[in-house]
């Protein structure tokens, strides 16, 4: 299996919500910090993320402004709204029962059923 | 709500797009120089730095496009975007625009012009304050109300008010010069009753109820202050000598006042009293006035309708002879309704009739545009496929070749409103002899370009569903395979059909103009009864009360009518009532002696000696009037053929006796020949005849009319026939004119209608005949490698060019046929104005036929020459 685990479906919208719920970024710094708090495990393809990033604006979960980056660039700077702090929670939620339930389930031997 | 809200904030949005892809841009830079910072941090030289970043990022376009998509409000720019691509495919082939555009904005245009005309009919309102609670009302003896009735009506406090009004014909005497004014005689409180005021001046006030001469006053209407006054405002308070008496000008209404006469537009309104109409104050004048009412707040109209039966019959009680029937259930009907039921016949037909032709016009303009969307999307089947291979969606391909014929319709429905924007000043004064002067407030409203916008959808449909359906059909995949020429059988078949569809409604179009047409020529051939080459009828308005006694008045019209016979050229003269054919119409039901109470409905009119002879009706039995038939001698009546055989069918007329509702009896005493008297070429009517001397009193009060017969033409003696009749009293307007003329109301209608078909007939062949030509070539050419293999073959040219010629003119058979069964069905209906010529008129279908069997044969031939000079190793190497 190779160092990359593949992202499952719906997951790329989550990591994003959970990498700006830790402060506002830009597209490229989001990139980083997912790289960072997945440890690596998890590579988020570049083209994905914009779009990924406007469609989350466009539901009202990010918002955007312009600013200046570190190097004096103007760059799109992304912030959690309200509903996108709700939602994080509610997914974050559901993905841990999945989670739960997932891992029992494999952990599941022939003799206790 | 929800939907404008999206659409607005889409607008926006379409608006700030240009914006928005550039912030895409700017993120899209800001990233890669943010990556290759990082890279080149990592000793990455700066060159493959770049490189590497924008690899890793991938495709830019597809960036750009997937963040369009998540960011946009897709309906809109998908729209936008098939617009765009509609207009830009359509401007690489102008000639199918020009003749798409073309053919629609003849569909579209005819359309929407007779529409704004007759909505302007249908939909005219008058103006009235709270126009809900207005009510016409008409007793139960379906007359009208005498004034004092009115009166009676009026002081009953059923109504909130009552009011009514009379048409006049006034003399307006300015200098020398005489002319008549269609005025409305109205009851004081008229414009009080509507809740209208003039635009200058003031309308009339209660005072001007029952005024005397001291107070006349008279009102002027906006277009006739315009058209005889030049829009003098000094006017206003200056005296009118209106049938010789002073008016002093009260007022003008405004130019968007629309009467309660509605289409019949009144030049100038004066109070009512005993001046503009005699016999005010007689029980029995049953012609006096038109009433309305405004219904008391919360009282419904049956409940109103009760009360006024209620009165009626208290009234006829009361006046059994002069109100007769006047208790059965009157009648209560909303104002602003059209009345089509009191329209001539002819105008009543014509207008459904233009409405289903221009129908059938659009129907073939929209089978053109559908037969050259058909040919180009067959051509553009590849680029389709393609499309559909590519992953759109054939709802997305069917999107886009709708757009196209949307875009068409709309180009061509915006050609269509320009054209009937410039033919509206054509409706909007019209001169029309039974109203007088007829105003169609005729205008581009919302209700005409909802109609508009209606016709456009339609029409994209219309001509762009079977395209689209065809081209897009999921066996797209085996075709793009395949290539062009298999398959082609079902698309034949469409063809075909619309072949057969464009050949139909082109035969009915044309069998029913050329039916009228041939109705025209008709009419001036056939004979009405009546000998209109020598006649001249004079109408002279009499200002009442001018003689003492009606014996006085009839003395001097003998008087006159002495003089005219001794004119030299004059034949005879005499005077009548109605003119037939005029738009006039009189009837009534009647009772004969011992028999039948009531009988068929019969049409009436009463004339002076010598009638028959001046309007040269044969006298079949019996004999004419003279004048010893006066008031006090034994009444008599004279019947047309029809009468005598619907009441008598088994005996003889002569000598029987008849009445009128409860009035003496007449005897008959003359059997005259029939004419036509509502329009040419009707069935003959049962008609009486009374003597004019013997006629109750109310019946004078309509204008003498003199009937005149001349000896060579008429036009040199018109002169004469003025100078005499006007001697009847110092203060009368004449018209003078030929009989012919004064008959042609009917003829002068028709006229216009036969006009109007012929224009749609004439559209329809030229449009049918280039989508044929269009469909043929297009079949032709897709047979081209069939004939070239043929060719190879062995076959002759002439063999292949007969073969094409015969499927045309098979398909043009097949939809005369077609075409000729729903014109027999429609010529069927419509047979009543043909003027007795036959629904199933020779000519008119055998010219029809000639007609289009030429112009299928021509475009046929034409492609079936082209076809026969392709080279087969050409023909076949297209495969």
């Amino acid at each position: 299996m190779s160092p990359d685990a593949s992202l499952l479906p719906g997951t790329l919208d989550l990591l994003i919500l959970k990498s700006v719920s830790l402060g506002e970024h830009h597209g490229y710094g989001v990139l980083l910090r997912i790289e960072q708090i997945t440890g690596g495990a998890l590579a988020i393809e570049q083209g994905a993320l914009y779009p990924a990033l406007a469609r989350l604006e466009r539901q009202g979960l990010l918002d955007a402004a312009w600013g200046t980056s570190d190097n004096n660039r103007r760059a799109k700077y992304y912030r959690l709204t309200a509903a996108g702090r709700r939602r994080l929670r509610e997914e974050t939620d559901s993905w841990q029962r999945l989670v739960a339930a997932m891992a029992l389930a494999l952990k599941a031997r022939a003799e206790e059923i | 709500m929800p939907l404008l809200t999206s659409l607005t904030r889409g607008l926006v949005h379409t608006v700030r797009r240009r914006r928005r892809d550039r912030d895409i841009d700017d993120e899209l830079a800001f990233h890669l120089s943010a990556r290759s910072a990082d890279l080149m941090a990592r000793g990455v030289p700066r060159e493959e730095a770049l490189r590497r970043a924008r690899l890793e990022f991938g495709s830019r376009d597809r960036f750009i496009e997937e963040c369009r998509e998540a960011r946009s409000f897709t309906l809109i720019e998908d729209v936008t975007r098939d617009l765009r691509h509609a207009f830009r495919s359509l401007r690489r082939s102008p000639g199918l625009v020009f003749v798409s555009v073309l053919s629609l904005a003849l569909g579209i245009g005819a359309n929407t012009t007779l529409f704004s005309a007759i909505s302007a009919i249908f939909f005219a309102q008058p103006t009235a304050a709270d126009r809900a609670r207005l009510v016409w009302i008409d007793p139960g003896n379906s007359n009208q109300w005498s004034y004092l009735n009115y009166r009676d009506l009026r002081e009953s406090g059923i109504f909130e008010t009552v009011f009514g009004y009379r048409p006049a014909a006034l003399t307006l005497r300015v200098g020398e010069s005489r002319e008549t004014v269609n005025a409305l005689a109205v009851t004081g409180n008229f414009f009080d009753g509507l809740g209208v005021g003039a635009q200058a001046g003031r309308v009339f006030t209660s005072r001007e109820i029952d005024s005397g001469p001291e107070s006349r006053a008279v009102v002027l209407s906006n277009r006739f202050w315009i058209r005889r006054f030049n829009r003098d405002p000094a006017l206003i308070g200056q005296t009118l000598i209106l049938n010789g008496e002073p008016y002093l000008v009260a007022g003008v209404m405004s130019a968007d006042y629309q009467p309660v006469t509605l289409l019949a537009d009144p030049d100038a309104y004066v109070p009512i009293d005993d001046f503009v109409l005699s016999n005010l104050h007689v029980r029995a004048n049953e012609n006096a006035l038109n009433v309305l009412g405004r219904l008391k707040p919360g009282l419904e109209r049956v409940q109103a309708q009760g009360a006024v039966t209620t009165l009626g019959r208290e009234l006829e009680r009361q006046y059994p002879v002069e109100n007769l029937g006047m208790g059965q259930p009157a009648r209560l009907a909303p104002v602003g309704r059209f009345e089509v039921g009191s329209a001539p016949l002819a105008a009543k037909i014509f207008p459904p009739i233009l409405g289903m032709l221009s129908g059938l016009v659009l129907l073939i303009a929209c089978a053109n545009v559908a037969g050259l969307l058909l040919a180009r999307a067959v051509g553009r089947q590849r680029e389709l496929a393609v499309r559909a291979a590519l992953g759109a969606s054939r709802q997305r391909l069917i999107r886009t070749l709708l757009t196209e014929s949307f875009v068409l319709a709309s180009v061509g429905a915006a050609a269509g409103l320009l054209l009937t924007v410039w033919l509206m000043p054509l409706f909007r004064d019209l001169a029309v002899p039974i109203f007088g002067r007829v105003h169609l407030p005729v205008h581009v409203n919302g209700l005409l370009l909802g109609y508009a916008l209606a016709l456009v959808l339609v029409t994209t449909v219309v001509c762009g569903a079977a395209p689209a359906l065809k081209t897009t059909r999921r066996d797209l995949n085996r075709r793009l395979q395949q290539g062009g020429a298999h398959g082609a059988t079902a698309r034949l078949r469409l063809r075909h059909a619309m072949v057969v569809i464009e050949v139909a409604a082109s035969v009915v179009l044309l069998v029913t103009s050329l039916l009228f047409v041939r109705t025209l020529f008709r009419i001036a051939q056939i004979g009405t009864g009546i000998d209109s080459a020598h006649g001249i009828l004079a109408t002279v308005n009499l200002p009442p009360p001018v003689y003492a006694s009606r014996d006085q008045l009839l003395l001097t019209i003998d008087n006159v009518i002495d003089r005219l016979d001794a004119t030299p050229g004059i034949m005879s003269s005499t005077t009548a009532e109605i003119v037939p054919l005029a738009g006039d119409r009189s009837a009534a039901r009647f009772a004969v002696e011992n028999g039948t109470e009531a009988g068929p409905r019969s049409l009436v009119n009463s004339v002076g000696p010598r009638y028959f002879e001046t309007l040269g009706i044969p006298l079949i039995r019996g004999r004419d009037f003279v004048r010893a038939d006066r008031a006090g001698a034994a009444p008599v009546a004279i019947v047309s053929l029809a009468f005598a055989r619907a009441y008598f069918p088994n005996e003889d007329a002569l000598g029987k006796r008849l009445r009128r509702g409860s009035g003496a009896y007449s005897e008959i005493v003359g059997i005259v020949a029939d004419i036509n008297y509502s329009f040419v070429g009707e069935e003959p009517q049962p008609m009486v005849y009374f003597a004019h001397a013997q006629q109750p009193v109310s019946s004078q009060q309509r204008p003498v009319r003199f009937h005149v017969r001349t000896a060579a033409s008429p036009i040199a003696l018109l002169r004469a026939v003025n100078q005499v009749t006007s001697e009847l009293h110092p203060g009368a307007s004449v018209t003078v004119s030929t009989l012919t003329e004064a008959m042609s109301m009917e003829r002068d209608l028709r006229r216009v209608g036969s006009w109007l078909l012929g224009v749609l007939g004439a559209i329809g062949l030229l449009l049918a005949s280039l989508g044929l030509y269009g469909i043929v070539s297009y079949i032709v050419a897709s047979r081209v490698t069939e004939f070239g293999v043929r060719m190879a073959l062995g076959a002759t040219a002439a063999i292949v060019r007969r073969d094409v010629l015969r499927r045309g003119i098979a398909l043009t058979l097949a939809g005369l046929l077609i075409g000729d069964a729903l014109s027999l069905g429609l010529a069927r209906v419509l047979a009543a104005l043909l003027a007795g010529l036959s629904p199933a008129d020779p000519v008119a279908f055998g010219a029809s036929a000639i007609i289009l069997l030429s112009v299928g044969v021509a475009a046929s031939y034409l492609p079936a020459r082209r076809a026969v000079r392709v080279d087969p190793a050409i023909a076949l190497r297209a495969e």
